[in-house]
Order: C-alpha cells, then structure tokens, then sequence
C-alpha cells in the first residue's frame, strides 16, 4: 500500500507534467473549462484514493487519462449528471474544490500552439498522441487505452498525417496572400 | 505495412520503424529500402519534421501556466487532506465479524446506535440557535432577491457597476468584455444607465433625470427596442453566440429599462422556466466562502446553465453566469457585480442622472415620451467620414489586412464601403466584429476560401505549373558558403536565397502601407481630423516605419556577410538621407522607391536564372548601396515622424500581430 508520502510526491510530479496535458484534454473534450477543472481533479483525487487504499496502478498517467475519458464520456452522453462530486439538491461540503478563477482558461488554451495542433486531433487521436509524447511505448498505450497496437499504430499515423495537412493548408493561404 | 504496389512502405510503418517499435526483420528489411530509396527518406524527413513540431510546441506550451497550475495544486491539497480524513474514519470502523451469529449481533447494535445518534442529531436539529449551513437552493435564490430587493427599494441611491464578459469558447476564441453602471434613484424616480465597451465607447445609454424626461441613445443605429422585460438570456442554446448575446443584452437594456440590475432575478426567471434544475454547491473562493446556485436547462439543441454566485455570510450576489453549450458551440456570459451600493444623495455627481454624451449634446432639454426610439442618424459630414475612414484603416492594420490583402476603401456619401478580398476566414470575421459598431461603415468581404469555392463551382482551376532555376548568384552563394564549412551548402545557399526574397517582399508591403497612408494623409484631410483619430493614423505608420526598419535591418545582416566577401565594398550612400523631403508624407513616398528597388534587386539576384557575371556584380553593388541608402532614409524618417503626435497608451502597437 502506498503511503501518505508516496502519493503526495507522485500528485506533485503529475502536476508538474501531466497536468496541463489532462486539463487541455478535458476542456477540448466537454467544452466547459470549470467542469474540466473539476473533472481533472476528481481524476487526481480518484487516483489518490486507490493508490491510498492499497491499489496498484503500473501507469498513472495512462490511468487518469483513462479515468477522465470514462468520466467525460459518461457526462457527454447524460448518463451520469456533472461527474462524480455532485450532489442534487443541498450545499456540498467541498471547501477546497472551488473552481472559483475568474480567467477565461480557454483562453489560454486557444492562445497555445501545442494545444491548437492538438484540437485538430480526434480525442482517440490526442490520447494516443499524448501518451507517446510521454514516452510510453505502442503495446503500452494499447493496453492503457484497451485497443489494439495496430489501432494505436494507425492513430498515431493518422494524427501526424493531420498535421501535416495543416501545414501545408497554412502554407498554400501563405502562397496565396503573395500572389493577391 | 507496405503500399498497394509493394514499392515502398506507408506512413503506418515509417512511423514504427521511427519509433523502434517494428519487429527485428522487419526493421531491417525497411531501413534496407530506406537506405536505397530517397523518396522514402524524405517521406521519413517529412514525418520527423511534423514529431518534432509537436515536440517543440509541447514545450514551448503556455498553457495553463505555472500560476494556475500552484492555485490547482493548492485546492487539490486540501481535496487530498479530506480524502486522508475519510480513509482513516473508514479505517477505524470495525470490520464485519465472519460469524454469522456475531454479524446479527452487531447489527442489532449498530441499529441501536444509529438511533440514539438520531436522537442525539434531532435535539441539536430542533435546539434553538444558528442553524447548521444546509438549506435548499431555492431559499438561497430567495435570500438573495430579498438582499436586493431590500437595497433598491431603500431610500437611498444606488449605484451599480457590472463587469460583463462574454465569450465563444469554440476555436477560434472570442472574447469581449463591456462595463454597465447604473445609478438609480427610486424615492425620486429618477434613473440612469450607460454600457460602454471595451474601449470605452458607449454602445448605449438610458437617462430620467425626473419623472416624465426620458432620454436614451444607441449607438448602432437604427436600433429600436419594444415590448418588456425582455430575458436577458437566450433560452435556447442553439446559434447562441457573441453577436445574438449582444443584440439581446441591448434588448434586455431597453426593456428593463429604470430599474437597477438584478443579477437573481435573473437566475429566477431562468429558473421558473419549464425543465430548469437547481444545484447548490459551497465553493472557496478569494473573496471568502460563497454558494454557487446552479440553473440547469437541457433540450435538444444542448445544455444552458445559469450559475449565480452569492456571498455565503451576506448573501449578496457576486456573479451571474450563463453557459450555453450546444452543437460545436460553446460560448459564456458573466456579469460581474463590481459594484452595489447606497449613495448619500450629497455625495452623488452632479451629472449622474443627465445626459452627457458629446453625441446626444443636441436632445439634451428636450422632453421625450416615455417610448424608446433611437436618434436617427444624421448624414454624415466629411469629419465623420474621415473618422470612420481611419477607424477602417487601424482595422486593417490590426488585423495585418493592410500588407498585402486586395481590400479597397471607396468613399461615399452615405459612408465608406469597404469591399474585397481577404486572406483567411478568420480574418475576415475579426474585421467584421472590428468594424461591426463603427458608424458609417458598410463592410461587403469575401475570404480566400469564399472565393475560391465560388470560382471552382464556375471552372475547374488550372493546374499551377513550377519552374525551378538557379538563380543568379547561386553558384557564388555556395562558393562564398563553402569557405565557412563545406556541409549542406547547397541547402544553406537555397536557404539564404529564401529568406532574402522573403524578407525583400515582407519590406514592399510594409513600404506599399506606409505610402499608402502618406497618401492618404493629405493636409486637408489631416487638418480636420479628431484627437484620436490623429493618434490612429500615427500609430499604424510608426508601426510600419519600424517594420519597415527591422526588415532593412534583417536584410542588411543576411547579406552583408555574404555578399560582402563577393564583391568591391560598396561606396557610403551617407548625404542621401539628407535630400529626403521635409514632410514624412513625400519623405514616405522616396523611401518606398528605394524599396521597391531593392525588392527588384533580390527577386533579380536570388530568385531569377541568370548567366552574365558582371551584370551579377553590378546587381550585388547596387542592392548593398540600396540597402544602405534605405538605412539612412528610415533613420531620417524617424526624425520626420516625430512631429506626429504620441500614442497615449489606448493604441498600443503592440497590439498590432506580428505580420
């Protein structure tokens, strides 16, 4: 069972460099920067308490990706209302879980590149293509996402077959704006 | 793994074999062929440059930045304390004994305990004092329209200040904030409003400095508002956007006009309509504890939420916020409670409740019926034109329309149409919102695209044929590259090429703007122009002047070292800058033609075939000496600028994107 310490130096680690990968993720994913916020951090926490509980996690990285997909899915498709943390009717006692900042975060997710390349992504595409950004091998990724290497193979193809499309689309406006 | 022909593999396996992820035999068969083939080998090039773009933005990433990571580290720490709090409580709860008999046993005894706590809870419950913080959404909703309530219907006035921010978080992102303030006076009837945007021009204004003298003004003409109470917002999600949000804000501000802004009202009507959900939830937040109301709508065509945040201790509202998020659309509105509170009546300005817009000077005095009309929009004089002609240049030059897009400004009498073609679609949209309030101006644009899928319905397009030479100098180049270090030079060379094309034609547009701004500017013209739209016209030729400057620069730095060593020095152009006109209109215009013949020079020297060594020489002399000479110019007409008046801050050219 992992203890206190453990978990506190693997959320601080993730923070450093997940994060910002599974918060871009889940605003692209369900649109609503506050909901993502909060999505993302019941992830954390929902990994926090498995590992706490004893729990074995290989990849947690791949796990909260995972975790966020199954939680957006099941809010996208009404099966579940606003995720885990909610409650009908009556105050909920989450002091610390206020989603209260005021900045647009779409916003910033609009202003950066990295997550511009990746909104032209299909989200199986994105989750592909994160994972092997950190590093993580094809059989790896196949397994995280529960799909086959050949699936993970073509996906990752395919996103950089979209990217490169791009470039040449920004390319030719480029010719374009020459020639007018 | 290989193509339909078996010639060569696909991208699928490219890919793999990049990431060491092909099995061994395979491995080697591909980077056999690879090794053989060169249309495989630039495919891989080609497939490298894409990781490594991804790569590299990944790290310059930006988002969401360290700040907002620290502020979701720091809840998250205090989500994670409670969570060690629950753990432990469960831990601590004895565990079910095996034996059934025992089980019954501890059961009964649970059951037992569970009802003296019961007891024990409900004597706390029903004991007089301060209630435990749980209480139904709607009384919540309640408690806050009677904090309102309670404060406009005082006898003293109020003055509100909302910030109101509204933005479609599609990509691409579009984002306005406006400010609304409100005084009101009910003991005497009188009331005042005004809703500037974001540069702090007024978009519309209400006014009843006493009973029966009303007065309002909007500045998109033609505006009528009717009937009453209007919703503020939209109950549909579908097509909710920016543009929809601020005909119905201005709706909204006609209709419910004279009264103060009630940010519950709002969220009760929202929440008396058919389906509506409530939600409350407490939050942390700077300001201290607070309860977020949430309003929840869904139909077919998405999700509308209404979220009104209130102060936990006094229940004064703080926000309201309405989300829409419908068919690949999302956008957001939040109006922001700056400001709410009583006035004593001594201290209330003098202007408060009269109207004081330099625009509506001429209504002023006069009586109006209680029915809101707007002004009608007198003919434009030649000031007005003029103003508006500017406001549609700084447009053009904000969203770098300016270099290079075939857009033309035609003068009329009714107004300036500005009428044409422009690079993207996304510009297209920004220089319409740009323009959408400006008076006087009648915006008829087609993209690239719009363009281009108008013409091929009409025929098909004519395949683009490419021709590829050595140019002038590139023999020389790679000779002169050589001597530093012999690798890549024909690339290194092709590149040099590239750039100094590229940087010659980047200089022209930025000369063609400024000429045509000197232009444009004649004295008649300038003379009757207003403050800012001087402060306008200055700032967007600074803007290309140092543009300008920077590209002569990068020029100079690129080719000096490189064509230096091919040729005689050149002779000093110093003296020339000193026959340049007094006036920076004509300065501009000699300056242009220098330019101009130092983009005649690259595109001869770097991007067309030539044979004849001496005339090669004399080309190379000829740009140097230009280069110089536009040096010289620029630095000269720097001093000519400087009579033109300063930017105060309001136009900022950093504004203007990187082009």
């Amino acid at each position: 069972m992992a203890d206190k310490d453990e978990v506190e130096t693997l959320i601080n680690e993730l923070y450093s460099t997940w994060y910002p990968s599974l918060l871009g993720y889940a605003i692209r994913s369900c649109g609503n920067p506050t909901l993502a916020e909060d999505l993302v951090q019941d992830t954390l926490l929902s990994l926090c308490r498995d590992l706490l509980k004893g729990a074995t996690i290989q990849n947690p990285k791949g796990w909260t990706l995972t975790v966020l997909r199954h939680q957006i899915s099941k809010l996208l498709s009404g099966e579940k209302d606003r995720g885990l943390e909610f409650e009908p009717i009556g105050i909920e006692e989450v002091a610390a879980a206020g989603v209260s900042d005021r900045d647009p975060l779409t916003m910033l997710v609009a202003a950066d590149e990295f997550s511009h390349l990746l909104s032209l992504l299909t989200r199986r595409q994105e989750e592909v293509i994160l994972l092997r950004l950190e590093g993580f091998k094809y059989a790896e990724i196949a397994q995280q996402l529960g799909i086959h290497v050949s699936s993970v193979k073509t996906l990752v193809a395919r996103a950089i077959q979209k990217l490169e499309d791009r470039k040449q689309t920004e390319r030719q406006q480029g010719l374009t704006r020459c020639g007018t | 793994m290989w193509n339909l022909t078996r010639r060569h593999p696909d991208d699928e396996a490219l890919i793999a074999h990049l990431d060491g992820e092909l099995e061994s035999k395979a491995d080697r068969k591909l980077a056999a062929h690879v090794k053989a083939c060169w249309q495989c080998r630039t495919r891989l090039a080609q497939i490298e440059e894409q990781v490594h773009g991804l790569t590299e933005a990944r790290e310059r990433r930006t988002f969401p930045g360290a700040q907002r990571i620290e502020a979701s580290r720091r809840r998250f720490a205090s989500r994670f304390e409670e969570l060690q709090e629950e753990i432990a409580r469960e831990n601590s709860e004895p565990a079910p004994h095996p034996s059934g008999a025992r089980r019954r046993w501890a059961l009964a005894g649970l059951c037992t305990a569970g009802a003296v706590a019961a007891i024990v809870f409900l004597a706390i419950w029903l004991k007089p004092g301060p209630r435990p913080t749980r209480a139904a959404a709607s009384e919540i909703l309640a408690a806050t329209q009677a904090v309102e309530n309670q404060l406009f219907d005082s006898s003293l006035p109020v003055h509100q200040v909302l910030r109101v921010e509204a933005a479609e978080t599609s990509v691409p992102f579009r984002r306005a904030v406006s400010r609304l303030e409100v005084w009101s006076d009910s003991s005497a009837n009188r009331f005042a409003s005004r809703w500037d945007d974001e540069s702090g021009v007024v978009r519309c204004a209400l006014w009843r400095p006493e009973p029966g003298q009303e007065y309002t003004y909007f500045r998109a003409a033609g505006t009528t508002v009717h009937g009453a109470d209007a919703p503020l917002f939209l109950t549909d999600a579908a097509g909710a956007d920016l543009d929809r949000f601020h005909e119905a804000f201005l709706r909204w501000l006609g209709t419910n006009r004279w009264r103060p802004v009630s940010l519950s009202a709002e969220a009760a009507h929202f929440a008396g309509l058919d389906g509506a959900t409530l939600r409350l939830r407490r939050i942390a937040s700077g300001d201290g504890a607070a309860l977020r109301l949430t309003v929840r709508r869904q139909s077919a065509q998405g999700v509308a939420e209404v979220i009104l945040e209130v102060d936990e201790a006094s229940h004064r509202p703080r926000t309201l916020e309405l989300r829409y998020q419908g068919a690949g659309r999302t956008m957001w509105v939040r109006l922001v409670s700056e400001k709410m509170e009583t006035v004593i009546p001594a201290l209330l300005p003098a202007t408060a409740f009269h109207p004081n817009l330099p625009e509506f000077s001429g209504a002023l005095g006069r009586s109006r019926p209680p029915r809101l009309a707007a002004p009608k929009p007198p003919a434009p004089s030649a000031e007005d034109l003029d103003t508006a002609e500017v406001r549609v240049l700084y447009a053009l030059h904000q969203t770098g329309s300016c270099l290079g897009d075939a857009v033309e400004l035609a003068r009329e009498p009714s107004g300036i149409q500005v009428r044409g073609l422009v690079a993207t679609a996304e510009r297209k949209r920004r220089l319409l919102s740009e323009l959408a309030e400006a008076p006087y101006v009648v915006v008829r644009l087609q993209s690239v695209d719009e363009r281009a899928r108008t013409a091929a319905s009409r025929k098909p397009a004519s395949p683009l044929e490419i021709r590829v030479e050595k140019s002038a100098i590139a023999d020389r180049l790679e000779e002169v590259l050589s001597r530093s270090s012999p690798e890549n030079v024909q690339f290194r060379a092709g590149e040099v090429s590239s750039e100094a094309v590229s940087t010659a034609q980047s200089a022209l547009s930025e000369a063609w703007a400024l000429r045509r701004l000197a232009e444009w500017s004649r004295p008649e013209i300038t003379e009757r122009l207003t403050v800012e739209s001087k402060r306008m016209l200055s700032v967007m030729v600074r803007d290309h002047a140092a543009a300008l400057r920077k590209q002569i620069a990068r020029q100079e730095s690129l080719l000096t070292p490189i064509l230096g060593p091919v040729t005689a020095p050149v002779a000093d152009s110093g003296g020339a800058a000193d026959r340049l006109p007094q006036e920076w209109q004509r300065a501009s215009r000699t300056v242009f033609d220098t330019v101009a013949e130092i983009e005649r020079l690259a595109l001869a020297l770097f991007a067309r075939a030539g044979s004849n060594p001496t005339q090669t020489d004399e080309t190379i002399r000829a740009l140097l000496a230009k280069l110089g000479l536009a040096d010289s110019q620029l630095q000269a007409l720097d001093l000519r600028l400087a009579a033109l008046p300063r930017d105060s801050g309001a136009h900022a050219s950093g504004n203007r994107p990187p082009h």
